[in-house]
């Protein structure tokens, strides 16, 4: 007997789901207890204790940054291993490369109370050389192939000190004469407009003085490249890449760790070196000395002798976010190139 | 097999000396024993200086030199400093002839001593920095440490490994390439074939707008 208007191939799949489904549901619920037992694992209250404790105590992040050292410390290996394949177990890179692998640290170090760390740069010795930016790339392991730099330098007449005027692309022939280079990252400001438009709460400013990205944290909405006076903040569009030969094994989970895909990351001061006494390799680098950076709470340090002996300025003042990198004209000034005797 | 191991690893890897890119090298000996000072010649070209003009007006050899000789100067203070040690020097030795500097530029050896002036740099203990070339041709110091915990900042160089002794203005080192994804700017014609593709575009769209209203 055959109803008009019924498939009866439709019908007959829509009895068979029904019946496998109803099948599926008697089978899930009857499942031994000991069986969901397995599956879902109760928590000891020691264990969550524990945990409360190691968040709240020193080293907050001290956990995340061992999980992310065995990660890294894989990774490498793997990389390590391709390298060895490629130029045979006896060569200086493959040596080198797996060296390398076993030094790597993720540190979690927390801020020193009472420090507050702030960069000076003498304008006046500044040659724009673009040094500072690529030892920058060298130090903070940045992806090589999307061209992420952190720090740009600017070319700007010296009577116009205009941000707007600025020419990011100056040729070979710097210094040149009555031009000023303005070298620009993240200033580490005191009223971030990058911190207070982030949802996530993915980016703040440390107690001492600097403002950090948690990388772990960071959806990559990218408010805070749009709030950010300076255009200090970069975004990683791809899985970063570093030759696992120029890897820098000195790491910190706030730093120059290195970074997920779609992250925002900047200039964080070169917390692996300066929280533990360092100095930012822009400042190590720099052939003229025009950069100096410290602690400005330190009496004897170099900002507060800056600071008082020369003064300073700083970009951008009336956007409110109070920058904390200082520019000033220093007492002697790098000839111009043009100048160059003999 | 493993020499061209090495030559391959040899831009990579070597320690390239930074006194060869920033300082020269002078040999004191050659000069510093055998001249005394006459004090009769107010324009040395040693120096590339005239004590008849400019900041230095009104001086005289023997300000800087203890005279006769010109192996000893003068420091601060009144102290006597030696140049130009026989054989290789510590930083020890060069940091004393800062004393001879901070004579005349003592503001700035204020500086250099707190580290405002000059580059500074950091060690750790058992650590060693390695100059590698790296990213666009920087030399940049790669620091081996055991623990990277506990870093000195100390002066990178003595005054005299950057400024020659004898002409102390320095000049600019070379420069690097460019950034990275600097836009172009567009070329005045592309401007131009650009807008007009847009007005062509917008004025078809009108059109078809109208064409098919009246179909109706």
């Amino acid at each position: 007997m055959k109803k008009k208007g019924v498939n009866s191939r439709r019908r007959e799949l829509l009895k068979a789901t029904a019946v496998g489904l109803g099948a599926g549901i008697v089978s899930f619920v009857a499942i031994e207890k000991d069986q969901l037992m397995k599956v879902l694992k109760p928590v000891s209250l020691d264990e969550v204790i524990g945990l409360v404790e190691a968040e709240e105590g020193l080293g907050k992040y001290e956990k995340r940054a061992r999980e992310r050292e065995e990660e890294i410390k894989k990774m490498c290996r793997a990389e390590a291993d391709k390298t060895c394949l490629d130029k045979g177990e006896e060569s200086p890179e493959c040596v080198e490369a797996r060296s390398r692998c076993e030094k790597i640290v993720v540190k979690a170090t927390p801020p020193k109370p009472g420090t507050r760390f702030v960069m000076a740069l003498d304008i006046n010795k500044c040659i724009g050389c673009r040094r500072c930016a690529y030892a920058c790339v060298m130090e903070n392991n940045t992806d090589r192939d999307t061209g992420i730099e952190w720090i740009h330098v600017l070319e700007l007449h010296r009577d116009d000190l205009e941000l707007l005027n600025t020419n990011i692309d100056y040729g070979e022939e710097a210094p040149r004469k009555d031009y000023v280079y303005i070298p620009m990252a993240c200033m580490h400001c005191d009223e971030p407009s990058c911190v207070y438009v982030c949802p996530v709460v993915a980016t703040w400013k440390e107690d001492d003085g600097i403002v950090v990205v948690d990388y772990d944290r960071c959806i990559g909405c990218r408010y805070c490249i749009t709030a950010c006076p300076y255009g200090a903040r970069r975004f990683n569009w791809k899985k970063p890449r570093v030759p696992i030969l120029e890897l820098n094994p000195n790491m910190h989970i706030l730093g120059n760790v290195l970074r997920y895909p779609h992250v925002v990351e900047k200039c964080i001061y070169c917390v692996q070196r300066t929280r533990d006494g360092g100095i930012p390799a822009c400042v190590e680098v720099c052939p003229v000395g025009a950069r100096s950076f410290g602690d400005i709470n330190d009496p004897e340090g170099p900002i507060r002798r800056i600071l008082e002996r020369y003064g300073a300025f700083v970009l951008r003042p009336e956007t409110g976010n109070k920058p904390m990198f200082f520019y000033y004209f220093g007492p002697a000034r790098t000839p111009p190139r043009s100048e160059k005797k003999r | 097999m493993q020499l061209v191991g090495i030559l391959i690893m040899l831009p990579m890897l070597v320690a390239i000396s930074t006194a060869s890119e920033e300082a020269n090298i002078y040999p004191c000996q050659k000069c510093h024993v055998t001249i005394n000072v006459t004090g009769i010649t107010k324009e040395e070209i040693v120096h590339n200086k005239n004590l008849t003009i400019g900041a230095h007006r009104g001086l005289y050899c023997a300000n800087c030199h203890k005279a006769p000789t010109v192996w000893i100067m003068e420091g601060v203070n009144g102290t006597a400093i030696e140049i130009g040690i026989r054989g290789i020097h510590g930083r020890e030795k060069l940091d004393e002839m800062a004393l001879v500097c901070a004579n005349c530029h003592y503001d700035i050896y204020q500086d250099y001593k707190r580290l405002a002036h000059g580059n500074s740099t950091f060690t750790c203990e058992g650590g060693k920095i390695i100059n590698i070339a790296g990213y666009k041709g920087v030399v940049y110091s790669f620091h081996e440490c055991e623990e990277y915990r506990n870093f000195t900042p100390i002066p990178a160089r003595a005054c005299v490994e950057c400024h020659n002794p004898h002409d102390p203005t320095m000049e600019p080192p070379s420069i690097l390439p460019r950034h990275n994804y600097i836009a172009p700017t567009p070329e005045q014609d592309n401007v131009v074939y650009g807008t007009l593709a847009v007005a062509i575009t917008a004025m078809s769209l009108v059109v078809l707008a109208i064409v098919r209203g009246e179909r109706r």
